[in-house]
């Protein structure tokens, strides 16, 4: 290795750094919130008595679990406008592309979260009148919701890794920034290294809140998480 | 928390190894010496027929610069191996000993050369840019597509990027990243933006297959015309002076203008800019 590092050269260029970490947070956090309110929904249609709300949720967890995420990115970018006109922007795109892979994997974790809810349960429900509705709503999603929280957390944090990819779309989050200050400054290892570092940092404080989610919610339920 | 005690073991190495500083014996040999030590040139590159390109991973490169360059290592008695790299990384691969020099094709810009060390001119390239065949811009001066509510899409890195940043400080600026040049152009098709900006040898093969878009100058004319050159480490000053004279032996003894002639499209070399 013959590279002379430099790392006071890139000094001045650290507020634009956190800048695009800020940046990539809002579009985690969107993206996140959006993804688990419309996973909810997604689990809902799954388990619907509707064959055609059935289809269509599973349709879309088996799309956006299994296509690349920066594939749906692209696609949606040039596409979208081609088929429907103006439409959101990079990040929009970005956050549906983000919010819309999260809410098919948080979906199964309902699902799988829902599974683990005794039988006893529901039978009791409908024994006494419960509506499909109520039942869902006040029996099985905030149980499964619980149940599933572990892999929702560390899927959001995964989530926040994914927003790099955002730099394809022109959205000047960590990477897309990073890459600018690196034609600026002209010390790419530097940047790089520095990138890397708040990465780490971001998902290390965000490892440590979903420590501190799951102990609250574990001392406050008593649930049993795997893990 | 073991993942912990992995980040900071990280984090320690990269910081014990940005005070170690290089090895003497590293800096001191130039890139010339190591090629000729190891019998091998690694030459970096970016996909852009007629220059050199390569149509899928296991396909063979070819081009104008792959011609040239293969010549240059047979006199020399070396092995080429061609890396491929990008327009955004091209300087770090250098910087970084991942190649030895780049062919590119990669403008000479201001910019690039406090990075970089560029060769000699090969050849000349303009830009131009695409708009929808619907529109209704004509672009008499750069003014008239600096305004707020025009949207121009370059590539990260690229040279009509550094343009934009400087000339169209007014228009909303799409900036996709990647290798893919024609991707500012693919913008225009898909509605993303008003213009994409581009190499003119790029435009003009995608306007050729895309009854959607219209040049954005009608009668070949060009944004800015900017020089070729291959890049080394600032540092490899013998290496510099070895592609230089490799360059001008095979421009006037007339290889580059046969290799040329193998190819579809045509670039502007220095014997031809001034005709």
């Amino acid at each position: 290795m013959n590279y002379v590092w430099n790392f006071s050269a890139v000094v001045p260029y650290f507020p634009s750094l956190l800048r695009g970490l800020v940046y990539s947070l809002e579009l985690n956090t969107i993206s996140v919130g959006a993804g688990l309110v419309f996973s909810m929904v997604i689990f809902a249609a799954r388990t619907s008595k509707s064959a055609v709300a059935r289809w269509i949720a599973t349709a879309f967890i088996e799309v956006f679990r299994g296509l690349p995420v920066l594939a749906a990115m692209v696609w949606l970018f040039y596409v979208l406008p081609t088929a429907f006109g103006g439409l959101p922007g990079p990040a929009g795109v970005a956050c549906i592309a983000l919010g819309a892979n999260y809410a098919a994997l948080q979906a199964e974790n309902i699902r799988s979260g829902a599974e683990a809810i005794p039988g006893e349960q529901i039978a009791t429900a409908r024994s006494l009148g419960v509506g499909r509705f109520t039942e869902l709503t006040r029996i099985v999603l905030p149980q499964a919701f619980l149940r599933s929280l572990p892999a929702a957390l560390n899927q959001a944090v995964n989530s926040f890794k994914l927003t790099s990819l955002a730099s394809f779309l022109s959205v000047h989050e960590l990477f897309f920034t990073s890459s600018d200050v690196i034609q600026a400054s002209l010390r790419p290892l530097e940047v790089y290294t520095l990138m890397a570092a708040l990465y780490l940092g971001a998902v290390a404080l965000g490892m440590i809140l979903v420590k501190l989610v799951q102990w609250r919610l574990l001392s406050r339920f008593g649930l049993a998480w795997p893990g | 928390m073991k993942w912990w005690r992995l980040a900071l073991f990280i984090v320690l190495a990269v910081a014990a190894a940005s005070c170690s500083g290089p090895a003497a014996s590293d800096n001191a040999q130039d890139a010339l010496d190591r090629i000729r030590a190891k019998h091998v040139m690694r030459v970096g590159y970016v996909d852009w027929a007629p220059c050199i390109s390569r149509e899928g991973h296991d396909a063979p490169v070819k081009g104008i610069f792959f011609d040239m360059v293969n010549e240059i290592a047979s006199r020399l008695g070396v092995r080429v191996v061609w890396v491929e790299t990008n327009l955004a990384n091209f300087a770090t691969d250098l910087n970084t000993g991942k190649i030895d020099f780049n062919v590119g094709p990669t403008y000479i810009t201001i910019p690039r050369a406090a990075a970089v060390t560029f060769t000699i001119p090969i050849s000349y390239v303009g830009n131009s840019g695409v708009v929808p065949v619907t529109s209704a811009l004509n672009l008499r001066s750069i003014e008239d597509i600096n305004h707020s509510n025009i949207r121009v899409a370059v590539l990260q890195g690229q040279a009509m990027d550094e343009f934009a940043k400087v000339k169209l400080s007014d228009a909303q600026l799409l900036r996709l990243a990647g290798g893919d040049l024609t991707a500012p152009l693919v913008a225009v098709s898909a509605g993303r933006a008003d213009i994409g900006f581009m190499n003119t040898v790029t435009v003009d093969a995608y306007v050729a297959s895309h009854p959607e878009v219209r040049r954005l100058l009608p009668g070949g004319k060009e944004i800015e015309v900017l020089p070729h050159g291959w890049a080394t480490r600032t540092q490899d000053a013998r290496l510099h002076d070895f592609l230089n004279a490799s360059i001008e032996y095979l421009t006037a003894s007339g290889r580059v203008a046969e290799y040329q002639s193998r190819e579809p499209l045509k670039l502007r070399f220095p014997a031809t800019v001034s005709e």
